[in-house]
């Protein structure tokens, strides 16, 4: 305490390191309850900004796939996993003319790989510039000109820069623009009109057999628009109707969101119980901790009341002890939840298998805050029992009693 | 003129009567020693008089208050602002060193000044041990130490329950000669003890026998 001046917070300091591991315990409870707290507060809003962000660029209606493809289609929608599966390219108008169907668009996806003649591994979607209705929308603001051959735009997760040229199959392309953060599979993908991507896919004849090389007439998905007075699940029972016998299969928009809603809900509802846990254990263990130690400490108490401090002193000075505890904890778990989920938010998206979008700074700032005035409260809490339990003591009699 | 007047004092803890009917004036610069067996009422009555218990019958008068009538908020007031306490056991605390030992009883007094917490500690002789730990000084100065703390904040009323019964003959001689220079300068000092050569130090010896005042006796020195 040299050179400082004598004040409760001194003493608290003095207190505190007094009982190194003891504070360090402590300190580290309610650094893994703010850890959870914020960590899991930014997952969750993180997730449900993804599921916003995908129920309003969704677009389609409904998307046709080949049958057994329904779960792929998800993974490329949801998390750009690299998917190839095709179908033939007149699935397109063969839906087109089913009854409640008003638009409908092809694309085909490619999977590029894991080696030198590519940039990434990653997914490229080729679209109909002509017949888009869910692409095109997001690149109106990014992109001035219609995506001319040998054009891509990319995902804002994929780090290239817009006039830089990325190389699939030995070709270069030119990058012309860049998406905005999805919180989707898209955020990692490619896209092109189809002539390139038909032309990527003749590149990659070199290196692998491609079924698009060799039958140019397959296309991986048809996007659908359904007519207004009609519900996505009866479409797509006339859909299956028709052409299920012919390999086609769909996958309904709304039900995939309200599955992916589902998925959501229970992990959200799994970290609400997580930091409810891990409330209850601080503040409990907390509560224990404090009446033990100023058990302990009542000789201390005692002559620091006979030197005059009054009762509201001494719970000053316990709650300053469990305030600083509650200080350098949170600290530490928002520090230690921040250093986790910013840098590896891409990883975490993936390993949650949902779609992901991380709230503006603004917003990461309120509930910074928000979880450390939640997890800085634990500390004068808990304490707070312990606090009015002091001084009730003989003050005389229990100086005495350590003699 | 009289600083502590105790009228008709008693204290009963259930069916055990630790004093009865105490009567006693301590005038203002008098050094006064309080002897008696164990369980005599000593310690009661040092915790009367140090407001840290309330007597259950009786008044206790000091500096013109009834304190007998306090809250106990205004006790650890009329404690803070009129008395200082030495104990047998020091009772310092072990974490800060023996100039925050001195300044903590200043701060809860009003506001620490380690400018006087020193001059404090060079008047019982530990300036040299002002940034030592309790642990590291020995009994003696720990019991300078707590002196040099009652003495911080100028009280009235020096109160000492068995300040010497710690010690080694050097050290008893040193604290006794400490409250020798107080007396000298004025102080008002209450001293608890077994030891009858430190109560002969005193001016007046008031001997407790079963919670009455048995015999008071008038020092020759």
């Amino acid at each position: 305490m040299d050179n400082k001046p004598l004040n409760t917070v001194n003493i608290a300091f003095h207190t505190l390191k007094r009982k190194p591991f003891r504070t360090t315990g402590l300190i580290l409870l309610v650094a893994l309850f703010a850890f959870t707290l914020f960590g899991g507060t930014v997952l969750s809003q993180s997730m449900e900004n993804g599921m916003d962000n995908l129920s309003k660029r969704m677009g389609a209606d409904i998307l046709a796939v080949p049958y057994g493809y329904e779960a792929d289609i998800q993974s490329a929608l949801l998390r750009g996993e690299p998917s190839t599966f095709y179908f033939d390219a007149d699935t397109t108008e063969k839906v087109e003319s089913v009854e409640g169907v008003e638009a409908v668009s092809p694309q085909l996806y490619i999977a590029t790989l894991s080696a030198g003649c590519c940039s990434y591994p990653l997914q490229l979607i080729g679209f109909d510039p002509k017949t888009d209705f869910i692409i095109r929308p997001w690149m109106s603001g990014s992109l001035e000109h219609s995506l001319a051959d040998g054009e891509i735009v990319i995902g804002s997760n994929i780090s290239a820069k817009v006039g830089q040229k990325l190389k699939f199959f030995d070709q270069t392309y030119l990058v012309a623009a860049r998406l905005d953060k999805t919180g989707m599979g898209f955020d990692n993908s490619v896209f092109m009109n189809l002539t390139t991507a038909k032309q990527v896919v003749w590149n990659s004849e070199r290196i692998q057999a491609h079924p698009v090389a060799e039958n140019d007439n397959l296309i991986s998905s048809v996007i659908i628009k359904i007519k207004s007075g009609y519900t996505g699940k009866d479409v797509a029972n006339n859909i299956l109707q028709a052409y299920a016998k012919e390999g086609v299969h769909v996958v309904v928009a709304k039900n995939m969101i309200s599955d992916i809603s589902g998925s959501l809900r229970g992990l959200t509802t799994y970290i609400l119980i997580l930091a409810g846990v891990l409330l209850v254990l601080a503040v409990g263990v907390l509560i224990i901790v404090f009446s033990v130690t100023l058990n302990g400490r009542k000789r201390e108490f005692s002559i620091f009341r006979v030197l005059g401090a009054t009762r509201s002193k001494l719970v000053k000075l316990i709650l300053c002890e469990s305030c600083l505890i509650s200080i350098f904890g949170t600290a530490a778990g928002i520090t230690a939840a921040a250093l986790v989920v910013f840098p590896f938010s891409t990883y975490i998206s993936t390993l949650l298998g949902l779609p992901y979008l991380q709230p503006s700074p603004g917003v990461l700032f309120l509930m910074a805050a928000l979880s450390f005035l939640i997890s800085f409260a634990t500390g004068p809490i808990a304490s707070a029992y312990a606090a009015v339990q002091i001084g009730s003591s003989e003050i005389y009699t229990t100086m005495k009693e350590g003699e | 003129m009289n600083l502590l007047k105790l009228k008709d004092i008693s204290k009963i803890y259930g069916s055990v009567k630790a004093l009865q009917n105490i009567d006693l004036q301590v005038s203002q610069g008098e050094w006064l020693a309080i002897m008696g067996p164990s369980g005599s009422g000593k310690t009661t009555m040092m915790n009367i008089i140090g407001c840290m218990d309330k007597p259950s019958n009786g008044s206790v008068v000091l500096d013109g208050m009834n304190i007998a009538k306090e809250s106990a908020k205004s006790l650890t007031n009329i404690r803070r602002d009129k008395i200082g306490l030495i104990f047998q056991q020091f009772h310092l605390i072990n974490y800060l060193t023996a100039l925050e030992n001195v300044m903590v009883a200043q701060y809860y007094h009003s506001m620490p000044d380690e400018k006087e917490a020193l001059q404090a500690l060079e008047r019982v002789g530990l300036g040299d041990r002002a940034k030592h730990l309790p642990s590291q000084l020995s009994g003696g100065e720990q019991q300078r130490v707590c002196i040099a703390r009652a003495l911080i904040n100028y009280p009235m009323l020096i109160l000492a329950d068995e300040p010497t019964g710690n010690l080694d003959e050097t050290n008893e001689k040193i604290v006794l000669d400490i409250f020798k220079q107080l007396h000298q300068d004025g102080s008002t000092i209450i001293v608890v003890t077994h030891d009858p050569e430190v109560a002969e130090e005193a001016q007046r010896t008031v001997v407790l026998e079963h919670g009455r005042i048995s015999r008071i006796v008038r020092n020759e020195k």
